[in-house]
């Protein structure tokens, strides 16, 4: 059997009596170009080349934006329903045809925290902080992530960077980091840094009586009262009539045991919101207090006796209803229980519980008084925390004893 | 026109004046080359996109319909084109490369490259699971093919100017100039000689300039942070070397055995069967549409930790069955792409694996992907410095040198141990053609002169001897010539008959430094290849072999029988003749002096 025999330049088959292919004979029948001219013509066939294949890339990078900015709208449509899975996809398409998009990795990475999956959320971000690491977006979203797993290092070296990194509108953003850093710490535990944070909050805050009364009511939950009650004063600097500033002062001075003060706030803010509870019973405990405190070095000697006497009576009878709620008996012959013991102590000085013998005697007022606020303190442990007046002398028997330490 | 003719006759007496010389042409050629590739790679990625984007849709994931249809429809029409129009487009063009290279003198005809360009954006475009890289590899040399053909090169440059459109094709498409150097290097021409590779990376480097001017300079993925925080976790890329050798040997062992069941089958039925492959393919597709096409999105997400490391363990297997599908059926298109894609859901597999029975390994799973693309490039495609190199460029991270390294060489190992043949030698030995394989050129040891060398003689003669004194030492001798030390000045032959000769007559005083110049030899050392002393022993009986620090210092001499001996060419009769060819050369000797 033959063997198939082929041109030894191009491999393909020879006819019979051949040394070489039709198309290889025809190719070397042609004058052949000097090299110098198929050089000369290399370029313009380069330019040709150039020219076709920039249209081409033109019109293809022109298509990939569009089918990019296509699926981005679609995708931020998804995620503004809250179709998170929807979203991540549409993401994804829309990054198919824009990798190096960063705002599309961006969207793509908070679809990705919305549809609770955080890891790769933190991989799209990671790769987004490591061209971009002074992006302030890119650093909170990464606080973010890293407060959720717990990595308090982690999470406080991105929210600084967040808070003094770069932003579209700075103030307000960093504003909003630093106060999620803020809560993240309180959360943890950590008192001092999270008051840190929230003292640098405050002293950035610009002239808004809405953004000082948050940090004043921030300060508030933290138990900064005197910060609190600055905040709230400067909010109503700037705008007298802000109910929530004026609750917010109250309620800080009532705390601080200013009940002057507080009562002066909690009257503006209950006149502004009558419904606001909160201050309404803030008000009644101060106007409680005030009526009865009989330290208020403004009383005379015989209203003093008076209220002396007014706290003893209202004691006595808070001891009476705590032992019977208990139950314990209080009148025994030999005291053993601490209520067996201030009863028995009561009773004794219930001959001197009197307004007259009380304006003259101010020592016995005051032993009188404060047995009075003794007994509110221990019925307040045992019997929980009391009400209206009960709750009045309740808290001037924990001034007084602040006053003391 | 007139402006024409001036650049012309300008450009004509400027080349005259610098007289190029087909070395400096061969160079500037390269540059072209590497232009025009770059070009024509940018406009066939932008061709297998726009075929995509018509056939499958612009969502990440096809609908159904189109799905199925699209790689059956393309499949169909591919063959067709494949069968009819353009035959020497199949493979995935490596091989047909280096059967250019080593069968055709470089010859690539033209009409190749339309038909690797069109078939291969239809294929790969349609969702056939193969991908761009090795075609534009093909195109690459084929452009240079019929440029150098038009140049009027010598026959030696028109074959070796193949390699170098090849390398210029390679790097365009992976953005990696010099992994694609290495490659070429390491799989096709397998020799590093100062001309050619002087041109191949100037190829390299143009082409990758074009298509960075044109698709931007950023790497093939996104690679996420890497760093190695305790040696120990290298035992666990080392074993991502294990897991990819097998996945490796597994792809070669199903490829090797289904392509040449489906070559032999009629040749009706290729024409259908990359529409089968394409049908097959689809269905898979409809559940995991992420193994259609070249994958690089999906890889991409891999690394992001997008899928489980079950998912990645089923991408990669399913990965290997459609690959498998569109190459043995004949589809043209590449096995780079796969190559990445199955190591990358692999890497991720193991990592993921490894990350949930050892907690403490701090490599995300984007490092393992990463890795696991480089050990499938070393255990699959035997390729390992390329691999290495390659994984270094399209991460553009340095810190992750050291698995790398690591799991490619376990991988490369195992293959190489288990599978002798490596893949691109084993196709070309299916289809009949006896291509050299570079791994195994490398793996030949070399001969060298002192593998054949004896030791020193029991005499050697010096120049400062006088022709008596040194006829009176060599009387006892059984040997007819004898080295002579001449200092500085080298080192001669005498014989026997010379020394007697010249000791009888009134010139006995002088000395052996008197010998004349054609009596010097030449010398050789004993780490130069073997092949320099055949050169050099000519007729002479023997060549000192000295040492490189002290020519004057003699380590052996050398005699074209041992040289013969150490080839293993003589035995027997055979010795006999070149014996006598010895004596021959004393003869010559005696004439000489």
């Amino acid at each position: 059997m033959a063997t198939e025999r082929r041109c030894a330049k191009c491999g393909r088959s020879l006819p019979a009596g051949k040394t070489e292919c039709a198309a290889c004979a025809a190719q070397n029948a042609r004058p052949a170009l000097r090299p110098e001219t198929v050089l000369f013509l290399c370029f313009p066939a380069l330019l040709c080349f150039f020219a076709i294949t920039s249209f081409a890339v033109r019109r293809y990078n022109e298509k990939q934006q569009a089918l990019g900015e296509q699926w981005f709208a679609k995708g931020k449509g998804a995620l503004g329903q809250g179709l998170a899975e929807q979203a991540i996809e549409d993401f994804r398409t829309a990054l198919a045809y824009a990798r190096d998009n960063s705002e599309y990795q961006h969207q793509l990475a908070l679809a990705l925290v919305a549809g609770k999956r955080p890891d790769e959320a933190r991989s799209y971000l990671l790769s987004l902080w490591s061209s971009e690491p002074e992006s302030g977006p890119i650093n909170l979203e990464l606080g973010r992530l890293s407060a959720a797993r717990g990595e308090v290092r982690d999470a406080v070296r991105y929210y600084h960077s967040a808070i003094y990194g770069q932003w579209e509108r700075g103030p307000a953003q960093r504003r909003t980091a630093r106060l999620e850093l803020y809560q993240f710490l309180q959360r943890r535990g950590a008192k001092s840094e999270a008051r840190a944070e929230l003292m640098a909050l405050a002293a950035d805050l610009p002239p808004d009586p809405a953004l000082l009364v948050q940090a004043g009511t921030l300060f508030l939950s933290a138990g900064d009262y005197d910060e609190a009650l600055q905040e709230f004063r400067q909010a109503l600097l700037l705008d007298r009539n802000q109910a929530t500033a004026q609750a917010g002062a109250g309620e800080a001075a009532f705390r601080k045991a200013d009940y002057l003060e507080a009562r002066r706030y909690l009257e503006q803010a209950v006149r502004a919101e009558p419904k606001n509870a909160t201050a309404v019973q803030l008000l009644e405990t101060t106007n409680l207090i005030l009526e009865i405190d009989p330290f208020d070095p403004r009383v005379t000697a015989p209203e003093r006796a008076r209220r002396v006497v007014r706290a003893y009576r209202q004691a006595l009878a808070r001891l009476k209803g705590c032992a019977q709620e208990r139950p314990e008996a209080l009148d025994t012959q030999e005291p053993q229980t601490t209520f067996q013991t201030v009863y028995a102590l009561a009773t004794k000085m219930q001959r001197q519980a009197s307004e007259h013998s009380l304006s003259h005697d101010p020592e016995t007022a005051t032993a009188l008084v404060n047995l009075a606020l003794e007994i509110e303190e221990i019925t307040a442990r045992s019997c929980g925390a009391p009400a209206g007046l009960d709750r009045a002398l309740l808290l001037i028997a924990q001034r007084r004893g602040r006053a003391k330490s | 026109m007139v402006r024409l003719a001036g650049v012309w006759r300008f450009w004509r007496r400027g080349l005259r004046h610098l007289s190029l010389r087909e070395n400096t042409l061969f160079l500037l050629l390269a540059v072209v080359i590497g232009l025009f590739s770059g070009l024509a790679v940018v406009c066939f990625r932008i061709t297998m996109e726009w075929t995509r984007l018509w056939l499958l849709g612009p969502a990440l994931y096809p609908a159904l319909p189109r799905v199925v249809l699209a790689p059956l429809l393309g499949g169909l029409v591919v063959a067709f084109l494949v069968m009819w129009v353009f035959p020497r487009v199949r493979g995935s063009g490596v091989n047909q490369t280096k059967e250019a290279v080593y069968i055709y003198n470089g010859y690539i005809p033209f009409s190749t490259v339309i038909g690797k360009f069109l078939t291969c954006s239809l294929a790969i475009g349609s969702g056939q699971s193969l991908g761009p890289e090795d075609p534009s590899l093909q195109i690459g040399a084929g452009l240079a093919s019929a440029l150098g053909r038009r140049m009027q090169l010598s026959r030696q440059k028109v074959r070796l100017i193949a390699p170098v459109g090849a390398a210029a094709g390679l790097a365009a498409a992976f953005n990696s100039p010099i992994s694609a150097v290495l490659f070429v290097i390491e799989e096709v021409i397998g020799n590093w000689s100062a001309g050619v590779l002087g041109a191949i990376v100037l190829a390299a480097v143009s082409s990758v300039v074009v298509m960075r001017w044109f698709l931007g300079s950023d790497a093939l993925f996104r690679i996420p942070a890497y760093r190695l925080v305790h040696p120990v976790e290298l035992a666990a890329y080392a074993a991502l070397g294990v897991v990819g050798a097998i996945a490796s040997l597994a792809l070669v062992k199903i490829v090797s055995y289904l392509r040449p069941k489906l070559k032999a089958l009629p040749r009706r039925t290729q024409y259908m069967q990359p529409a089968a492959a394409g049908l097959v393919i689809g269905l898979i597709g409809i559940w995991l549409p992420q193994v259609m096409g070249a994958g690089y999105g999906t890889i991409d997400r891999a690394m992001h930790g997008r899928f489980t490391w079950q998912m990645l363990a089923l991408l990669a297997a399913c990965k290997i069955v459609t690959t498998t599908l569109s190459f043995v059926s004949g589809t043209p298109g590449g096995m780079f792409a796969p190559t990445l894609f199955v190591g990358a859901m692999l890497g991720g597999a193991v990592g993921g694996v490894e990350r949930h029975f050892f907690p403490a390994l701090t490599g995300s799973v984007g490092a393992y992907a990463l890795v696991g693309m480089g050990t499938l490039f070393a255990g699959f495609l035997r390729v390992p410095m390329t691999s290495v190199f390659m994984v270094l460029e399209i991460s553009g991270d340095y810190s992750i040198i050291l698995p790398v390294i690591i799991s490619n060489t376990v991988a490369y190992l195992i293959s190489r141990k288990c599978q002798r043949t490596p893949l691109f030698d084993l196709l070309a030995r299916q289809d009949g053609v006896d291509l050299p394989s570079m791994e195994e050129e490398r793996e030949e040891s070399s001969l060298r002169v002192e593998d054949a060398m004896r030791p020193i003689p029991s005499l050697v003669l010096r120049g400062e001897e006088t022709f008596a004194d040194a006829f009176r030492r060599v009387e006892a001798e059984p040997e007819q010539y004898f080295i002579v030390n001449q200092g500085i000045r080298g080192w001669s032959l005498v014989t026997r008959e010379q020394l007697r000769w010249q000791a009888s007559k009134e010139e006995g005083d002088s000395r052996l430094e008197s010998l004349p110049e054609s009596t010097r030899l030449p010398w050789l050392h004993p780490d130069q290849p073997l092949d320099d002393a055949l050169c050099r022993v000519g007729d002479w009986p023997a060549l000192p072999v000295v040492s490189r620090a002290d020519f004057q210092k003699l380590e052996g001499i050398v005699s074209l029988s041992d040289i013969l001996s150490a080839f293993g060419v003589i035995s027997g009769k055979a010795g006999a003749r070149v014996a006598r060819l010895g004596s021959l050369s004393e003869e010559k000797g005696r004439a000489v002096g």
